[in-house]
């Protein structure tokens, strides 16, 4: 909706491959997965910034596991 | 930077005509302004005419009028997970909304797929029947669905929206928008749950071009 931008983006093999596979799944383009991707990193990473604590948690055990960005 | 995204019209129920409304992405500063001078002070006098009235809240469509949308602009407007809408029309705020990018589906038939979830959406307090004898523009909401929707297909999410209602908003989500109930989320102060899905979308978009 608003303006776009166009940047060249080198990629491995292999994170080529996991790209493709992730944008097929969700069928996404890889251009709006990254953009989601880019998203929830932000989240993530400003959350941790201000002292929050982001965990995942297993469906079944509730066992929890704290998410730690470097 | 505050984008124009277009230009389209709303029905003044009190004139009769079609008035042009301008649609802005993000929420921006007059927009917050407007919130605090011209939208704040009709909730209180509603607020305390309802009480004189003995209505409830849901009877003067006065629900959201605690939501603190100057606090989520400021909050929110540098996130790349959230973006805001506002309208305008007769050179005030007439609509605002925001919407969450990094929400996924829990419908069965889309369940783990991205959507874009409407967190807030709300109309002009002189808008709303019930609020008022006399609303005057109408298609506000519609214009804010559609431009969610239109949001969703944008990210790749295929039209895929969500939300939460408020009771007074039930009905028009369920019957009007044709959206699925999903029923009381006990994590969400048990206000209904609704997802749109791709095929909904469709048919949301079909009946606002008729």
């Amino acid at each position: 909706m608003t303006e776009k931008r166009t940047m060249t983006l080198n990629l491995s093999g292999h994170e080529m491959a996991v790209l493709e596979r992730l944008a097929d799944d969700r069928g996404m383009s890889k251009t709006a997965l990254l953009r989601q991707a880019l998203r929830l990193y932000q989240s993530v990473t400003e959350r941790i910034e201000k002292g929050e604590k982001v965990f995942v948690e297993h469906p079944s055990t509730r066992e929890k596991a704290e998410l730690v960005v470097l | 930077m505050r984008t124009l995204l277009g230009t389209y019209p709303l029905l003044n129920r009190q004139t009769g005509s079609w008035d042009d409304a301008q649609l802005f992405s993000p929420i921006s500063q007059d927009n917050v302004d407007d919130f605090d001078k011209l939208w704040r002070p009709e909730f209180a006098s509603r607020l305390a005419l309802a009480r004189s009235r003995r209505e409830t809240l849901a009877e003067a469509n006065l629900q959201d009028a605690h939501w603190d949308w100057p606090g989520k602009a400021k909050d929110r407007n540098s996130r790349l997970d959230w973006t805001s809408f506002g309208v305008e029309c007769d050179s005030r705020t007439q609509g605002l909304m925001f919407v969450g990018l990094a929400s996924f589906a829990r419908e069965p038939s889309q369940k783990g797929d991205h959507l874009a979830y409407i967190d807030l959406l709300a109309t002009a307090p002189w808008n709303r029947p019930q609020f008022t004898d006399r609303p005057i523009y109408k298609g506000i909401g519609p214009l804010l669905l559609g431009t969610a929707i239109s949001l969703s297909v944008d990210e790749g999410f295929r039209g895929r929206i969500g939300l939460h209602a408020l009771p007074q908003s039930e009905a028009w989500y369920r019957n009007v928008c044709g959206m699925t109930d999903l029923g009381p989320d006990p994590a969400y102060s048990n206000l209904h749950y609704f997802e749109m899905t791709e095929a909904q979308a469709r048919a949301f978009v079909a009946n606002q071009h008729k």
